[in-house]
């Protein structure tokens, strides 16, 4: 994918702001004709480097998260051995981008990693994030050994309320997280709570423990992320979150940045075509006051490329 | 080539056959590679015998070598290519090096005893079980000790190593206590014979030993004793590891030599060469005031040995409800159904060692006692990757026959049983889905159940008997969905599905 160069993104998203503005009424609403902060910022209609060049530019850079001398970890989806036509696994290049990002605002190291379900080795090839990141000038760690784990606590959490949690994730500086939107067979959807799973060294607990109670307690783990990023160009429809044959993926070209983890992932869901209170995780986050499941009150800035 | 140069050669490659082979069995971190670890055991004569016999491809053609080899210049196999014999001069060696240099006199030699070695070899594969020949071919032995003693002790360094962050740890499926004694056990014995009788193994249990010493009998280029240069000094006889040597007569027992070559360097005179053709001199076989071997003890050995046979019979039919106490143990794929991995399989754990998963484990009652140390999938530990077919490309002996990832994908290994009363979505009413996270053909599904929620059902055309929802199932103490293996492989349903995305039709908005 060829990088966009800094004019034509500001010309691009100038005239996309001009478009949204003037041609569709329903963009006129208060919350997205201010100038900001916003809660969110959802971009359609491009690629996933493009969208998200747009989308943190519109958050004001990764400067505004990444500080000179951090340390980064980025966390996506690596937990399958998938191609990435197959989109069980988060997509490369976005992977990649982010990492060139944070090395350009000045972060002191890229590390990412996934506890991955299949043989991590295989997934880290398999589903090009390990060539992408290291091309990139990222580190990849593994995440499937028990020794890099170190147990925490949740006071706030209610049925988590301890777990061994990757010590890249809680000694990290900025905490990026980086989902892909797929369909989930038990939690019905994976999004940007679900993803933290990765982060947990015993997964079966949750499994065990009611599934959706466990994932919106991570809302509650000591380190949450700075970011949340959801890759939704290519989405897994159906038969995930392994997914079977490209025939499961679907090119919907979009992305969602912003920090409350539940407002992303309500905006997801519909985005999926599911009521955000549909599912279980999501409404257990909201009413326990994780974040806001209730888009109405999130400020969204809408961003359409190349229209 | 002279005895020197000959001796260098021994040297360089038993030292490259040995810590290939060590390294081949203990590669906890799959440094070498399928290829690599086929191309490292590729001359073992007993596997790859066994492979011509299946049908094996060029990995067969390692015994047709040493064949050719033995028929040319004798047990050169035994000197420099099986591990096993490398290790025993190896031990003698360091042994020779610390103590004092032991004497070992002429032996008339053991030939019932070699013999009835054979013979229950044969009898244990023409009655289906390959384990005496899994417990006296050098290689599958060689092969036991590395994967029972040195694989779990590199995998404990590497643990160690790894909680100081120098290292990368690699995953090593558990090795039972019981392996690893029996892997101590053969290792002492191997080492002990070896300080105190030299090759005494090769001579008297070693099948291999047995069969190319037949040929080497009758080799092109033998060693002879030239009765112009020998002076009695019995220096030859003393280094000979084999016992083969009989100075007094100038003969030397060419079935048992192992050609190390060691006499030759010995002989102060020069009078020992590799010569073609049969010496014309030299004492008929009977005058040289030898005591025959006690038949009655041979014969014992030879009744302890079949008497081991029955005990195969345990691994018989077993009862038809299968539960979580009787389940059947589930076989690599491409073993094709267990009697003939049984019948086939060594035990030497190079697939155990090349399993990128680590669910491979040898086992120990789980295929029945005819299946001892031979490899089951352990979904405790892992489960078998839609994406791998490593155990089948590796195995040399053609026990587990080569098949692709794409035929893997269609082997069904073992069923997946599912029972409901233990899911958590029934027990607890909450959603998990883990089983049908891990299915690779989604044989595991999710159906609609009670209160929004959905519970796994089972399609059995599809499975394929990976274990993986058995794996990460998190009911305890029993798991509510898990594999039974298969004592016959089956081929699954394959569904022919799409090789494209779908293209999402563009909106004019955001659907929020």
């Amino acid at each position: 994918m060829k990088p966009i160069s800094r004019r034509h993104f500001i010309e691009g998203t100038a005239a996309a702001a001009a478009v949204i503005s003037w041609q569709n009424p329903l963009f006129a609403a208060p919350e997205s004709g201010g100038d900001g902060p916003w809660d969110m910022v959802a971009v359609r209609n491009g690629g996933p480097v493009e969208m998200f060049e747009a989308g943190i530019a519109a958050l004001g850079g990764m400067k505004a998260f990444v500080k000179k001398g951090r340390s980064v970890v980025v966390k996506p989806n690596i937990a399958w051995d998938q191609p990435p036509e197959i989109p069980a696994n988060t997509n490369p290049e976005l992977v990649a981008a982010i990492v060139r990002h944070c090395l350009q605002a000045g972060a002191s190291k890229v590390t990412v990693f996934d506890h991955t379900c299949h043989n991590w080795e295989r997934s880290y090839k398999t589903s090009g994030i390990a060539k992408a990141v290291e091309d990139a000038g990222g580190v990849m760690v593994s995440g499937n050994f028990e020794n890099a784990y170190r147990e925490v606590e949740l006071p706030k959490a209610k049925t988590l309320k301890k777990a061994l949690v990757h010590k890249e994730m809680l000694d990290s500086d900025v905490f990026i997280n980086v989902p892909v939107l797929k369909h989930h067979g038990g939690a019905k959807l994976t999004l940007c709570m679900k993803n933290l799973m990765g982060c947990v060294w015993d997964r079966r607990f949750f499994h065990k423990n009611g599934l959706d109670q466990c994932i919106a307690d991570l809302c509650f783990a000591p380190r949450k992320p700075d970011l949340n990023i959801i890759d939704a160009y290519r989405i897994l429809r159906k038969n995930g979150p392994q997914g079977r044959a490209k025939e499961d993926g679907e090119i919907a070209r979009y992305q969602m940045l912003g920090t409350d983890m539940v407002a992303l992932d309500a905006a997801a869901a519909k985005l999926f075509g599911k009521e955000p209170s549909d599912i279980g995780f999501i409404k257990i986050a909201g009413e326990m006051g994780a974040g806001e499941a209730d888009l109405a009150k999130v400020r969204i800035r809408r961003i359409t490329l190349g229209a | 080539m002279n005895a020197r140069t000959y001796r260098l050669v021994r040297f360089v490659v038993g030292g490259l056959v040995l810590a290939g082979c060590a390294l081949a069995f203990a590669d906890i971190g799959n440094w070498l590679g399928v290829g690599m670890a086929r191309t490292i055991v590729w001359p073992q004569f007993a596997p790859s015998l066994s492979a011509l016999l299946t049908g094996g491809g060029w990995l067969a053609a390692g015994c047709i070598a040493v064949i050719v080899l033995t028929l040319c210049f004798g047990r050169v196999y035994c000197a420099m290519l099986c591990p096993l014999g490398v290790l025993m001069d190896f031990s003698a060696w360091l042994a020779g090096r610390t103590g004092k240099k032991r004497r070992l006199p002429h032996h008339p030699g053991r030939p019932w005893l070699r013999g009835a070695a054979v013979a229950i070899c044969a009898v244990g594969l023409i009655a289906g079980t390959a384990v005496p020949l899994a417990f006296l071919d050098p290689y599958s032995v060689f092969g036991k000790i590395a994967g029972g003693t040195l694989r779990p002790l590199l995998g404990t360094a590497n643990q160690i190593l790894a909680s100081t962050s120098w290292i990368n740890p690699v995953k090593v499926s558990p090795v039972a206590w019981t392996t690893a004694g029996v892997a101590l056990g053969l290792l002492s014995m191997v080492v002990l014979a070896a300080v105190f009788r030299g090759r005494l193994w090769c001579n008297t249990v070693c099948p291999v030993g047995a069969v190319l010493g037949l040929l080497s009998k009758h080799a092109w280029f033998r060693l002879q004793i030239a009765d112009s240069a020998c002076v009695g000094c019995s220096m030859c006889e003393r280094v000979c590891p084999a016992q083969c040597i009989d100075f007094r007569n100038h003969r030397i027992d060419h079935s048992r030599c192992v050609m190390c070559l060691d006499c030759v360097t010995s002989c102060k005179r020069s009078g020992i060469h590799l010569m073609a053709g049969r010496k014309s001199q030299g004492h008929p076989a009977g005058t040289s005031g030898e005591n025959p071997p006690l038949p009655s003890l041979k014969r014992r050995d030879v009744l302890t040995g079949l008497a081991v046979l029955p005990a195969a019979a345990l691994g018989g039919p077993r009862p038809q409800r299968a539960t979580h106490r009787n389940r059947r143990a589930v076989l690599p794929p491409g073993a094709g159904s267990l009697a003939r991995f049984q019948n086939l399989c060594t035990a030497c754990q190079l697939c155990v060692a090349n399993c990128p998963d680590q669910v491979l484990r040898p086992s120990i009652t789980q295929h029945g006692l005819a299946g001892f140390l031979q490899p089951y999938q352990d979904f405790d530990v892992s489960f078998c990757s839609y994406n791998c077919s490593n155990c089948s490309q590796v195995c040399p002996t053609g026990a587990i026959l080569p098949i692709t990832v794409e035929q893997r994908r269609l082997v069904r290994s073992g069923t997946a049983e599912f029972i409901p009363d233990l899911c958590v979505v029934k027990t607890k009413g909450t959603s998990c889905g883990a089983c049908n996270e891990h299915c690779p053909t989604q044989a595991v599904h999710m159906v609609p159940w009670e209160k929004g929620l959905t519970i796994p059902e089972i399609d059995p055309d599809l499975c394929i008997g990976c274990g993986g929802c058995e794996f990460i199932c998190p009911v305890r103490p029993h798991k509510a969905i898990w594999v039974n293996g298969l004592e016959v492989h089956e081929r699954a349903k394959r569904v022919v599905l799409g090789e494209q995305n779908t293209v999402r039709e563009a909106e004019e908005e955001f659907p929020f």
